[in-house]
């Protein structure tokens, strides 16, 4: 058994031996810069670009879409999960094609929206609303039928109203599913900034990574990919990091 | 009586679970169809934005007689296949080796994790740089996506596996290869089948993509193409052909699971494209 120091040293090495190995490798010659450019000419030109505006422009926009899509996807598809979480016989009915959409490759509609509502912000919220929105939908029912019936049956025979029963019950076993599909959905909100962004637009990281590599310019895509990757880290495990402080008491819950 | 007769079939037609639920889903299907079919009748809507069946039918046989329907099928295939094929026996090898043992899995699990979270949709562009524009770029893409998933299913298949067991089997005198033909691949395998059922549609997804970004054929090509031209119906031909492709591929790995007896609902996982 190894302790959490020890642990957290190797993991430290493994990353500066990468790193250093590249940098090192790319400097000797061993290693093609235009093929891999060297982490610390990445770093330096991404600071470079931080102090200029117009890079910050397309973190921005990236971040917006994503967090506009993810909020309006969530929204919508909890709202229709409890609608058709309370009438079991439209569910029934629907369920086939609501996998069915959930089957399609989503990210394969950006043209199409990029058609219907051009290449601005708004095609890219709405390719990722369709990506999270039936996500969010799917948990939704699934949370919904998984409500213990006992449970309200008890406390109904016990004397609670059905507002203590939605908000003592209903609710608490609920929001763990919410809060696995609001998880899956944060990463797919930004993939589907990252398609609508490359497939046609002018602003966004997307974009910008794939306008680099049009150039040619190596650096810039990992560039790109560097401020990207952050942007996504950071959302990724802050709502893992949301999920565990809030639902550390119930066990993992996955469809 | 027999008036009776018919009220009770009827009373049985309306009440009766499966065939109130199937009717509705035919009646439902059949309703979206014609509503795709007679949108532009029904409220004055310009067919070239959702297109209509009729056309796309016709658009089907047109390119079937130039013979570009198949090819393109086939270029698509081909390189969701073979991303998919390469991005499954990494991504177990992969898999396996992390979850290997417990030092093993503390020190490498965060980097599964962070690849996880990373959109490596992202690295497509790279890829161009990095392959070119041709078939290597769009099996790339496939790849990228499928190596994650599978070295992360397998991963938490190979965390499932009991360590009481793997000793025994070694107390007993079991040699390294019996214990993975007779404990690590029955434990694992329901978590492979469950990551290859998603990396089926992450492979098509990646080829599609790749394809959108430089092709000369492909569903993918079909439908960025048919964007550049205002082609809506062979946009939704394309469509309709992907999803036929998913439903069938899912309908079939359902099929292949109850006959293997391979628990499919058992483990899922979340995973990023």
């Amino acid at each position: 058994m190894m302790n959490r120091g020890t642990i957290i040293s190797i993991q430290l090495l493994i990353v500066i031996g990468f790193f250093g190995g590249w940098e090192f490798g790319a400097k000797v010659g061993m290693i093609n810069p235009a093929w891999f450019s060297p982490p610390v000419e990445v770093l330096m030109r991404l600071a470079h670009e931080t102090r200029q505006g117009t890079f910050l422009t397309h973190v921005w926009a990236t971040t917006i879409e994503t967090l506009a899509g993810f909020v309006l996807g969530v929204i919508g598809g909890v709202a229709l999960g409890i609608a058709l979480g309370m009438t079991r016989r439209v569910r029934q009915i629907l369920m086939p094609y609501l996998l069915a959409i959930y089957g399609i490759p989503r990210p394969a509609l950006a043209p199409v929206f990029v058609l219907w509502f051009g290449i601005g912000l708004f095609s890219k919220i709405v390719l990722i609303v369709s990506l999270v929105y039936f996500l969010l939908l799917i948990y939704m029912i699934v949370g919904i039928r998984a409500i213990n019936p006992a449970l309200v049956s008890l406390a109904r025979t016990s004397g609670a109203n059905q507002q203590q029963i939605v908000s003592k019950i209903m609710i608490p076993s609920v929001m763990p599913y919410i809060f696995a599909g609001m998880k899956l959905g944060i990463g797919m909100a930004i993939v589907g900034a990252v398609v609508g962004e490359i497939i046609a637009s002018r602003f966004g990281l997307g974009y910008y990574i794939y306008q680099a590599a049009q150039r040619g310019d190596t650096q810039g895509v990992y560039v790109g990919l560097t401020a990207l990757g952050v942007m996504s880290l950071v959302l990724v495990f802050g709502m893992e990091w949301l999920d565990r402080r809030l639902f550390h008491w119930r066990q993992e819950v996955a469809l | 009586m027999a008036l009776s007769g018919i009220a009770s079939a009827l009373r049985r037609i309306v009440v009766d679970d499966t065939t109130a639920i199937i009717g509705g889903r035919i009646l439902l299907g059949v309703a979206l169809l014609l509503l795709w079919q007679f949108y532009p009748e029904l409220f004055g809507a310009n067919p070239f934005w959702l297109s209509r069946p009729s056309l796309v039918f016709a658009k089907a046989l047109e390119l079937h007689r130039e013979g570009i329907l198949l090819s393109n099928l086939g270029v698509t295939a081909a390189e969701t296949l073979i991303g998919l094929a390469a991005g499954c026996v990494i991504g177990v090898v992969i898999g396996i080796a992390v979850g290997i043992s417990r030092p093993v899995r503390e020190i490498f699990e965060p980097f599964l994790l962070v690849a996880n979270a990373f959109p490596k949709i992202a690295m497509a562009p790279l890829f161009m740089v990095w392959f070119g524009i041709g078939f290597l770029l769009k099996v790339a893409v496939a790849f990228s996506l499928v190596v994650v998933v599978m070295a992360l299913s397998t991963y938490s298949g190979m965390r499932t596996i009991r360590p009481e067991l793997v000793n025994s089997a070694r107390t007993m005198g079991a040699s390294g290869s019996q214990i993975f033909c007779k404990i690590v691949m029955p434990s694992i395998m329901p978590w492979l089948f469950a990551g290859l059922r998603v990396s089926l549609t992450f492979a098509l997804i990646g080829a599609v993509l790749g394809e959108f970004i430089a092709a000369q054929s492909g569903l993918g090509y079909m439908i960025d193409g048919g964007m550049a031209n205002f082609d809506s119906e062979l946009i939704f031909l394309a469509l309709v052909l992907l999803l036929m492709i998913v439903l069938i591929a899912n309908a079939l790995m359902s099929w292949v699971g109850r006959r293997y007896g391979i628990d499919e609902d058992s483990p899922t996982l979340a995973y990023n494209s």
